[in-house]
This record gives C-alpha cells, sequence and structure tokens, in this order.
C-alpha cells in the first residue's frame, strides 16, 4: 500500500480545501470500513485520507412531527436501526439499516458512507481493469452477472449496494451537501446517476463536497413504509434484491405507493410508472399487476432470476401492508 | 475437474460400495482444467458424489414408488460389494432407525404437495467412509516419580479433540486421573511417529497406540509392585494408582512410590498400534436426516434441523465428537447452499476468492443439529474400538438437504451451492 496523508479537520471548510487540493489525490474518509476495503484492493490509492470524524454536530438525529427528521452524516447505521423514533415514523430506513451488513460494521459504519459506498461487483473489487476502473470492457457483461443489474446498465452493469440506499429513495429525502463555503439541497431520487452518465461514479458529488445531512420528510398520514430484503445468507450479505416501500393501504385497496428498488439498477431504482401500476388497485389484483412491471428490463446470461424475484417480493412487501 | 495439476480423488466410492448392485457400471475421469490446482478438502469427492449419487437413489426410490428408507434397506450389503470382504462392523439400519425417528419421518408428505409459497420437505442420505485407521502410528508414556504422567506423539490435534482422547484412553487404563496428564503433540522431533490429519485417521490410529503404551506401563508398575510388596503379581489388586495386595489389605503401593522405590525416575513404554484383521473391510456408516423449508417466492432454503445418526465404533468423548459432527454438518450446509469457487470463465480468475463473497454459512444459518451414535464399539479393529468421524459427519449432509428440497417443491436442484437463483430457475423452468 501506498503512503498516505492522514488529516482530521474541524471544520467542514477545511474539508473542501484539503480534498481539492491540485496534485494531491484525496478521499473522504467516515467510518472508513469501505475506504479501507478499497485501500486494501487496490482500487484507490490515494495520498490523503480526510478523516470526517471531528466534524461538530454531524452525529446527531433530530426528529420534529409534523416535519420530518434530520439524521447527521456520521449516525452509525447501527444507531438508525435502533432509533425509536425512525422506527416508528420511517420504518423502512431502520428496517433497512438493521439488515446491513453484520452488527460489527453496523456500529463503525456510517450513514453517508453507507450511500456513498463503492459497488461490490466482483470485477470492479478485483484484479480486473474494467470500466468503472477507467478500462476498456465490462467484465460482467457476458461474465459472472448473477448479481448484476437488470435495468439500467450499460456500459456497466452494477448494481447500487447500499440497503439504506433505497428506504431513502422510497421515503423521498433529500441530502444535504457542503459545497466549498455553500450548503446545497439535493432530492436522493436525483442524486445517483446511471453508468451512461459516467461509468466511473456512483453520484453527484464533486471534489471539495460533503455530505453533511440527510432529511425525510414527515409521511402524509395513512401512509407507512416498510423494507425487504432477500440475501442469500442470513446475515453478513448484500441484497439479491430488496424492495422499499411507503404505501397507504386501506383494507385491500392500494391509494397511494411509493416503491425503491435495490439489487436491481446502478443506482437505487425509482420508476413514477412501477408506483402507477399499482396506485389505486385491489391487493388481490397483484399478482397479475406485477407481471406488468420491469418488462423492458435488459437480462443478462445469469440473473433471469431477478425478474421474477423482484415482482415476487414486490407482491410480498404490499400484501404485507394489508395483512 | 482436478485444476491444472492432476492431484485429487475420485467422487465414485459411494456409488460403487454403498449398496448390493450385482450388475454395476462405472466410468469416471478427470478433466484437466486451467484453474489452480485441487486442494485438500474434509472427506474429498465423497461430499460431491454423495450429493448426486442419493439423490438418483431417491429418484430411483420414488419412480417405483417406494419409500427411500425402505428401499435403501432392501439393498443394503453385509459385505463390500467391491471385493466381498465381510465389514468389522456396520450399523447403517440402525441410523436409518433411529435417525427417522428423530426427524418425525412419518409427518414426510408427497413431493410438492405442502400449502403456500412456503413448503416444508424431509429428506436424507446415507454415508459411507473408511476411517478406520491402521499402523504405523506410536505414542510414549512416561510415568514421572510424582505420578504425572506425558503423553507424546507426533500425532497433531487440530482442533478436534486428539489432546483429550488420548489422555483419556491412558486414564481409562492407568487410572490416573486427567488433570495429572500431560500430552504433547505435533512434534515429530520429541514424539514417536504419529498418522497425519486425514482420512478421518487420528483417532483410530493413535488410541489404540497409547492403550498399547499404557497396557504395557501397567505390566511394568505391576510387576514393580510384586517385586517392592514381595506377592506374585496375581495377588494384586489395582485401583486408582494403588496397588492392594488381596488377602492383605494393609500391605498398598502408590504408582509414585513405585518409581521411586524402583529408583527409575520414569517410567517409558512406547505402543504401537496394532495390525488391522485380515480379510475384513472397515468403513464407518451414517445416516442424516434434513428438515427444510423453502420460499418458492425467492428461491431461498432455510434448514430447520440436520439428524446426524453416525457408526463411529466407540465414542470415546462424547462432547469432542459431537463437536466434530456439529463441524461437518456446517461445513455439509456451506456445500449446500453456499460455498462456490466463481471462476471467470474467460480469464480463469476466481472473482470470489474472499469471506465476504465466498460464504460461509453464519451461526445465523446453521439450524438445529442432533448426533445420534448408534454404534457401542467395534472390537474387531482395536481394542480401543473407535473409528474416525471428522470426514463421515460431512459426506451425507448436502444431499440429505437436497432430498428435503426435492420432497418440499417437488423439483431437483442438480448443482451445488442450491442458491436462490438456481431454485427460482429451477421452479419456473428457466
Ligand atoms: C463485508 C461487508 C459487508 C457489507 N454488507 C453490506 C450490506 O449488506 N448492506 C449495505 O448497505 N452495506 C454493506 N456494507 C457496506 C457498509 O455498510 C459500508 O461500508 C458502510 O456503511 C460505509 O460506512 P463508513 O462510514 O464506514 O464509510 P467509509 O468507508 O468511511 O466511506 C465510504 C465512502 O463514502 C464516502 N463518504 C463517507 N462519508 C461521506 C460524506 N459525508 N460525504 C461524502 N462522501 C462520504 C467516502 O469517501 C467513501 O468513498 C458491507 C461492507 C462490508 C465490508
Ligand atoms: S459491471 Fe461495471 S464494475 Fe462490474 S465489470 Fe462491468 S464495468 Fe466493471
Amino acid at each position: 500500500m501506498k503512503n498516505f496523508e492522514y488529516i482530521q479537520p474541524g471544520s467542514l471548510n477545511a474539508v473542501s480545501t484539503l480534498s481539492k487540493e491540485k496534485f494531491v489525490s484525496s478521499h473522504l474518509f467516515a467510518g472508513g470500513t469501505d475506504v479501507l476495503g478499497l485501500m486494501k484492493d487496490n482500487i484507490i490509492s490515494p495520498d490523503r485520507l480526510i478523516n470526517l470524524k471531528n466534524l461538530p454536530n454531524m452525529d446527531k438525529i433530530v426528529y420534529k412531527k409534523g416535519e420530518g427528521i434530520s439524521i447527521g452524516t456520521l449516525v452509525k447505521i447501527s444507531d438508525i436501526a435502533e432509533n425509536e423514533d425512525i422506527m416508528n415514523h420511517f420504518t423502512a430506513l431502520a428496517q433497512a439499516a438493521g439488515e446491513v451488513a453484520s452488527p460489527q460494521l453496523r456500529n463503525v459504519g456510517t450513514l453517508g458512507g453507507n450511500i456513498c459506498q463503492r459497488p461490490r461487483c466482483w470485477y470492479f473489487r478485483g484484479e480486473f481493469d474494467c470500466i468503472r476502473k477507467g478500462g476498456g470492457i465490462c467484465y460482467a457483461y457476458e461474465g459472472e452477472n448473477k448479481f448484476h443489474c437488470i435495468v439500467g446498465g450499460g456500459p456497466c452493469y452494477i448494481v447500487h449496494p447500499s440497503d439504506t440506499a433505497v428506504a431513502l429513495t422510497a421515503l423521498n429525502a433529500s441530502i444535504k451537501i457542503h459545497s466549498n463555503g455553500t450548503m446545497k439541497e439535493i432530492p436522493i431520487r436525483e442524486f445517483f446517476i446511471l453508468p451512461e452518465d459516467d461509468p466511473m461514479k456512483e453520484n453527484i458529488l464533486e471534489p471539495g463536497e460533503a455530505i453533511t445531512e440527510i432529511f425525510i420528510p414527515e409521511l402524509e398520514t395513512g401512509k407507512k413504509s416498510a423494507y425487504i430484503k432477500l440475501k442469500e445468507r442470513d446475515v453478513w450479505d448484500f441484497m439479491t434484491v430488496s424492495i422499499a416501500a411507503v404505501a397507504d393501504v386501506s383494507g385491500s385497496l392500494i391509494n397511494n405507493v411509493e416503491l425503491a428498488f435495490g439489487g436491481t439498477a446502478p443506482k437505487p431504482w425509482y420508476d413514477e410508472n412501477i408506483n402507477k401500476v399499482f396506485i389505486n388497485s385491489k391487493i388481490s389484483d397483484l399478482e397479475t399487476n406485477v407481471k406488468k412491471i420491469f418488462n423492458d428490463s435488459e437480462l443478462l446470461s445469469k440473473n433471469k432470476y431477478k425478474l421474477q424475484l423482484i415482482r415476487n417480493l414486490t407482491k410480498r412487501i404490499l400484501n404485507n401492508f394489508s395483512a | 475437474m482436478v485444476g491444472a495439476y492432476p492431484s485429487g480423488a475420485g467422487c465414485s466410492w459411494p456409488l460403487r460400495s454403498l449398496y448390493k448392485c450385482p450388475n454395476l457400471k462405472i466410468e469416471e475421469y478427470s478433466v484437466l482444467t486451467n484453474a489452480g490446482r485441487a486442494r485438500a478438502m474434509r472427506a474429498p469427492g465423497n461430499v460431491q458424489g454423495t450429493f448426486a449419487f442419493e439423490q438418483m437413489i431417491d429418484t430411483i426410490a420414488e419412480k417405483i414408488g417406494m419409500d427411500p428408507i425402505e428401499f435403501r434397506k432392501i439393498n443394503y450389503t453385509d459385505v463390500d460389494p467391491d471385493w466381498g470382504g465381510k465389514y468389522t462392523s456396520k450399523k447403517l439400519i440402525e441410523a436409518y432407525d433411529q435417525g427417522a425417528k428423530a426427524i418425525g419421518w412419518e409427518k414426510r408428505n408427497k413431493p410438492g404437495s405442502g400449502e403456500g409459497t412456503v413448503k416444508r420437505g424431509i429428506g436424507m442420505a446415507s454415508q459411507i467412509w473408511w476411517g478406520g485407521g491402521s499402523p504405523p502410528g506410536y505414542a510414549t508414556l512416561k510415568l514421572n516419580s510424582d505420578g504425572s504422567l506425558n503423553i507424546s506423539s507426533g500425532t497433531q490435534d487440530i482442533g478436534t479433540g486428539t489432546y483429550t482422547i488420548l489422555a483419556q484412553v491412558a486414564s481409562e487404563i492407568l487410572e490416573i486421573p486427567m488433570d495429572k496428564i500431560q500430552v504433547t503433540l505435533g512434534d515429530t522431533e520429541t514424539g514417536p511417529y504419529g498418522t497425519a490429519s486425514g482420512g478421518s485417521m487420528t483417532a483410530p490410529t493413535m488410541t489404540p497406540a497409547v492403550y498399547d503404551a499404557a497396557v504395557q506401563m501397567m505390566d511394568k508398575l505391576k510387576s514393580g509392585a510384586a517385586a517392592i510388596l514381595e506377592v506374585s503379581e496375581d495377588e494384586l489388586n489395582y485401583s486408582n494408582g494403588i496397588f492392594t495386595v488381596k488377602n492383605d489389605p494393609q500391605k498398598t503401593i502408590d504408582i509414585s512410590k513405585i518409581v521411586n522405590e524402583l529408583n527409575a525416575r520414569t517410567l517409558v513404554t512406547t505402543g504401537a498400534r496394532n495390525a488391522n484383521p485380515d480379510g475384513y473391510a472397515i468403513n464407518t456408516f451414517g445416516a442424516q436426516f434434513a428438515d427444510v423449508e423453502v420460499d418458492t417466492e425467492t428461491g431461498k432454503i432455510k434448514v430447520n434441523k440436520i439428524v446426524a445418526a453416525h457408526d463411529i465404533g466407540r465414542a470415546i468423548n462424547p462432547m469432542t465428537l459431537n463437536n466434530q459432527i456439529h463441524g461437518g454438518v456446517i461445513q455439509g450446509l456451506g456445500f449446500a447452499l453456499f460455498e462456490e469457487r466463481i471462476m471467470d470463465s474467460y480469464t480463469g480468475k476466481t472473482v470470489n476468492a474472499n469471506f465476504h463473497d465466498y460464504k460461509v454459512p453464519t451461526i445465523k444459518d446453521t439450524p438445529e443439529i442432533v448426533p445420534i451414535i448408534v454404534s457401542e464399539t467395534d472390537t474387531l479393529i482395536s481394542p480401543v474400538g473407535a473409528k474416525g468421524v471428522g470426514e463421515p459427519a460431512i459426506i451425507p449432509t448436502a444431499a440429505a438437504i437436497s432430498n428435503a428440497v426435492y420432497n418440499a417443491i417437488g423439483v431437483r436442484i442438480k448443482s451445488a451451492p442450491m442458491t436462490p437463483d438456481k431454485v427460482l430457475n429451477a421452479i419456473n423452468n428457466l
């Protein structure tokens, strides 16, 4: 591993300045659970690590009834999973946080880090010089692609690995970003990007920018949220497919629903047209209605099962709302 | 597949040796692959062979409308089908019966007949393996003047309990408490030759060597006691480290005093593993039973329970033995559901060479495991009567799970690991 500098600045402005310095490659560091893995596997080799730990007030959860909840970027995944306000009002996020990795990783990993973690494509993490690392080809496209995406791919076919990002997408969260001395707020549904826009990045962040907090607006009355995830192993495993839903279901009628899909696309997948299939539909029609979604997917040689899986899990999560 | 260098083991031994079948033709060949070389594995080849073969046996039983256990029982063999040798001991029928009872075999339904999306199934598979041990294997005993005992041997304990069982065998014969026995292993410079950790050989090879050394030690002590007490050896009783003259119970001597009075400082004996009996086949047998649930919407298999009924001769230490069975079953569960080397076929590189993508089961994936020992002892092999268990424990697990999965959903999954994608593809005919 290459030598690197390790800095713990005390202000956001210092973070910006340090990470934009010319001829120095810098990388932000929160819990480090992903950054250290990336460095050990030689996927990144920064000259400078900028630890965000000393930034003030970024590890707080503040809930204001009727408005929403603000979660600092440095809040630990385990604290999100166990927070009463999140469990009661933003259930999908608490459930998604509880599904992340293992207890040890949840105790160290942060929300900002979880959203910004790099993809898990095994070619990307292995010794393959693929498109996402600046190389010429996607090894997964005709290779071992059972965990790869079924929509939104090309020229790279990753799935976004974060559980919390899927829940936050359904919950219509927004991301507050410090950008060179000013703050901006971006809806999470516009935060992630597809490979066709830039195959070497997963989100819109530029050097000098850092997430400070995530805000989720209070759900309208009648709406509830949930998250389900299929993983091969019962713990310490990324999603094969996951779904977050915010829904208003009364009896057997789905009045309203917003769905986000994980393990499906290079970003948490959100599509108004999918919601429309289920809005004002009956629970008893789910079996036929799920067949209307993801018909435009591009299945790869080894991920055909995902289409059926996504439809089955959609049925299951919506069924659970009426149970 | 044998990797880039020919080495490894065949898969066909269970097919050749598990049942009586007068007309059997087996063809087995190795394929060189442009991959890494074959590596050591618990019960090499037999886990794989049994996974395929015991599914075939279930399929045949179903085709002729017979209960899978009944079918196995009528094809039972008393002799090794390969060369006709009689088994020193074989308790496979007992394993079938006790295992079936423990899993609740009578509750088993027709394949795929369960209601709802999550379907329950019960299945079983048999196991055969060697594991009788053999010469050479030696152990040296040193009895010290304070009455403590050292055992040394070049064999090793890879976490299986060798230290404990060697001490136990010596303690049983010499009646020296376990806390006065020290065992030194893993050093061929200080200890005599001991067997390697392979073939489930350690317990059945090394415990008889210690037994032999302990019996020799007892002879030395007895003749020493007789000389010191001036009686004949027949006139002595021995209990808990003390010799007593039968007709004169006041006259006693303990073993540490014998060592001192003989001015020996230490008494030393070296024992050897006895030869195996001529003309016999020596094998371990067992049957494992699985109770599973298959979620037909996600393809995920959950194992609720594994019953592992094994014939391993004498259970020297039930606790370390059960640990071996737990370990074998969990590793078998990994083979059945999770563990797979995924190789990129264009480059020959393994893409999941880490403990995150190569998934070994965690405690959350591990079911209730119920070990049952159906054997008492096998004194034809050695006076200790133990056979090995390290490999037998892993052999039938995946096959039992796969037969249970078939019983649950009525669809056969023919390759391991049986991951959700394969199960969904099989269910949906993709
Ligand atoms: C074995 C293993 C299993 C895992 N399983 C799962 C799983 O099932 N589900 C899941 O969701 N995750 C999983 N993860 C990922 C894990 O949850 C993440 O590594 C963790 O959440 C990242 O948090 P961190 O604070 O440690 O991030 P770091 O490693 O510190 O950072 C991760 C990335 O985010 C960037 N970053 C961090 N904070 C900010 C910020 N404030 N602004 C801008 N960029 C920032 C960093 O520069 C870096 O690129 C797993 C990880 C491992 C190692
Ligand atoms: S899917 Fe993306 S990350 Fe994976 S090999 Fe293809 S280009 Fe690389």
